[in-house]
């Protein structure tokens, strides 16, 4: 674990372009290749990019803005092409910002623990599932009931968000209570 | 203080962008983009904090010789939840890290964790503390808290270099030791042979001898005495940098003789006349012994354009009878100057010149050399002045071993001693 822990930062680096790259592909196809969408996307890439060799969050999260912004455009110019791409553009935009945070993180040449690797992973597999979940909803909605209207999408997705965390957090407190109750099976005593 | 990540803040503010988009374009697609960052973000507005962690920094052991490992570790306690710890090293320098990594992070819960580290102690001095930058967040981290710790003060001693030859003190104590007295008494060294008197014992005659002459002879002999040694230190200057000078090489000069000297059961004192005067009073036996390490440890070449002297030193510092080995790089005026009067106030006195041509660098140019030629030429006076005086000038280049300079150093004092009588 180790070994895999020094090379993490650089792989979480090219891992956030790659999927950063996947959105603004998608933006631009899903858009239809309007030049103000393409131009957005572009330096957002840009902005990502430098974010990650100076390691700056903030240009990370600029980029991000970017991207939202070009798909909003997108959206809204076209209407969207019926939820599909945002099956795609939500997950791979979040995972892009979180592993580019990540590289971040471990940039110092942090050695993590096999432990902090998995919480971490599992942290990003669970949103994932929760963004694809949330998105699966509004395209449902979308196709049975296309009368709802957007408050009632939005209240949707507030919903799935809502349900996602309150899992999360039962998640987190179950995690907690294992950790200790294995704690006290080994016999650890207090200083 | 526990404060907000830019990871929780950039989210808050992405979240709120792509929901306002979703507003404007009146589509929910934004909204959804948006539904990671606002789950996150409210999960660690609701629930998560990073948890209470005390943590406490060991270093063992805490005085060690040069070369030598030490043990560093740091036990987490935590309470309150989940978390993870990141720890950043520190390291300071003469210390190198062996095992464990200078920057980790790790997962911890209820219970007792520990990570440890190993160090060698690759350069002798008064190390200074390592600390440790632990950064506690929750386990998405989205808040964190920060701590610094420093663990206590490392003293490196310097590994002493194993002399066997020994600079013998001319007057000797009449306690037990390894040098020859030049008296006649018990011991091993055979002395003479001469007539047997009222008093001798029957086990000192010399069986042979008083067969070939008909009459009782019996063997003297000398016996192993101890004396009194105080180390001086020259340390108004030093030349090279700082991580090789002869200061540097001084101290260890110094250690190595404290460490013979003590092994011979003379008593041992220091005396370090510099920017800061320093003594330790002559003694005996390992506290003795780590008594002066630890001085030496601290030794450090203060600028000071004071003029001092031996005058300002106590009486008790310099008994009597002691001999006075000066180690020295002969740079000084005061150093050299200090030494001279040591000698005139009637002091057994040697000098170990560390000689401060190995740190040097090269001359460039004709007048650097010409320079040098008359430096060396007025050092050279120095060594020549000093041993008109008596004083034996043994003359130690850094890296060689010392050995051979102690002998010179022997053979001269023999042949003042010689033409004394």
């Amino acid at each position: 674990m180790r070994g895999v822990a020094t090379a993490t930062p650089h792989r979480l680096a090219a891992l956030s372009f790659v999927t950063a790259v996947f959105v603004a592909a998608s933006v631009v196809v899903a858009s239809g290749a309007q030049p103000a969408v393409a131009s957005a996307t572009l330096v957002s890439i840009a902005l990502l990019g430098a974010g990650l060799v100076i390691g700056l969050p903030v240009l990370v999260v600029a980029a991000a803005l970017g991207m939202v912004g070009a798909y909003s455009g997108a959206v809204g110019v076209d209407g969207g092409s019926g939820g599909l791409e945002v099956l795609v553009v939500a997950p791979a935009l979040w995972c892009s910002v979180e592993a580019a945070l990540r590289s971040m993180d471990l940039r110092p040449a942090v050695t993590a623990d096999g432990a902090a690797h998995l919480s971490w992973v599992g942290v990003v597999a669970a949103v994932l599932v929760g963004t694809v979940a949330a998105g699966l909803v509004v395209r449902s909605l979308g196709e049975s009931a296309p009368g709802g209207g957007l408050t009632f999408r939005l209240l949707s997705v507030g919903g799935v968000v809502v349900a996602a965390a309150a899992v999360a957090l039962v998640g987190i407190r179950r995690a907690q209570a294992d950790r200790s109750r294995s704690s006290r099976a080994v016999g650890s005593a207090g200083p | 203080m526990i404060r907000p990540t830019a990871r929780v803040v950039g989210f808050a503010i992405i979240g709120v962008a792509a929901l306002f988009a979703s507003a404007i374009t009146r589509r929910p697609e934004p909204a959804v983009v948006a539904a990671p960052f606002l789950t996150l973000g409210l999960v660690a507005m609701v629930a998560l904090r990073p948890p209470q962690v005390a943590a406490a920094v060991a270093v063992e052991p805490a005085r060690l010789l040069q070369g030598e490992q030490v043990r560093l570790s740091l036990t987490l306690a935590t309470r309150g939840g989940t978390g993870r710890v990141r720890v950043e090293l520190d390291v300071p320098a003469g210390l190198r890290l062996d095992e464990g990594e200078r920057c980790t992070e790790l997962v911890v819960s209820t219970r007792l964790t520990s990570v440890t580290w190993m160090f060698t102690a690759v350069e002798w001095g008064a190390t200074r503390s390592v600390r440790l930058q632990v950064t506690v967040t929750d386990l998405i981290g989205a808040y964190e808290q920060r701590a610094e710790l420093t663990s206590g003060v490392l003293r490196v001693l310097p590994r002493e270099e194993r002399l066997r030859g020994i600079i013998p003190p001319r007057a000797l104590r009449s306690i037990s030791g390894a040098h020859l007295s030049r008296q006649r008494g018990d011991g091993i060294e055979f002395a003479d042979t001469r007539e047997f008197a009222a008093g001798d014992r029957a086990r000192d005659v010399n069986w042979r001898v008083s067969a070939r002459r008909q009459e009782l002879w019996v063997d003297d002999r000398r016996p192993e005495r101890s004396g009194e040694v105080v180390v001086f230190l020259d340390t108004f200057a030093t030349v090279g940098d700082t991580i090789d000078n002869t200061l540097r090489r001084t101290v260890e000069v110094a250690a190595a003789i404290t460490d013979r000297h003590i092994s011979a059961n003379d008593r041992v004192g220091l005396v370090d006349l510099g920017g800061v005067l320093r003594w330790v009073r002559p003694g005996g036996g390992t506290v003795q012994l780590y008594r002066i390490a630890e001085t030496l440890v601290e030794t450090e070449a203060w600028a000071s354009g004071a003029d001092k002297t031996v005058d300002v030193l106590p009486a008790r510092a310099l008994p009597r009878r002691c001999l006075v080995v000066a180690v020295t790089p002969l740079i000084d005026a005061r150093g050299v100057e200090a030494i001279r009067t040591l000698r005139a106030r009637g002091f057994d006195v040697a000098v170990i010149e560390v000689a401060p041509q190995g740190f040097l660098s090269p001359q460039s140019d004709a007048r650097s050399e010409l320079a040098h030629r008359l430096w060396e030429l007025e050092r050279h006076a120095v060594r020549t002045d000093l041993r008109h005086q008596g004083i034996a000038v043994g003359e130690w280049l850094p890296g060689e071993p010392l050995g051979p300079v102690l002998d010179a150093i022997g053979v001269f004092r023999t042949a003042v001693l010689r033409s004394a009588r």
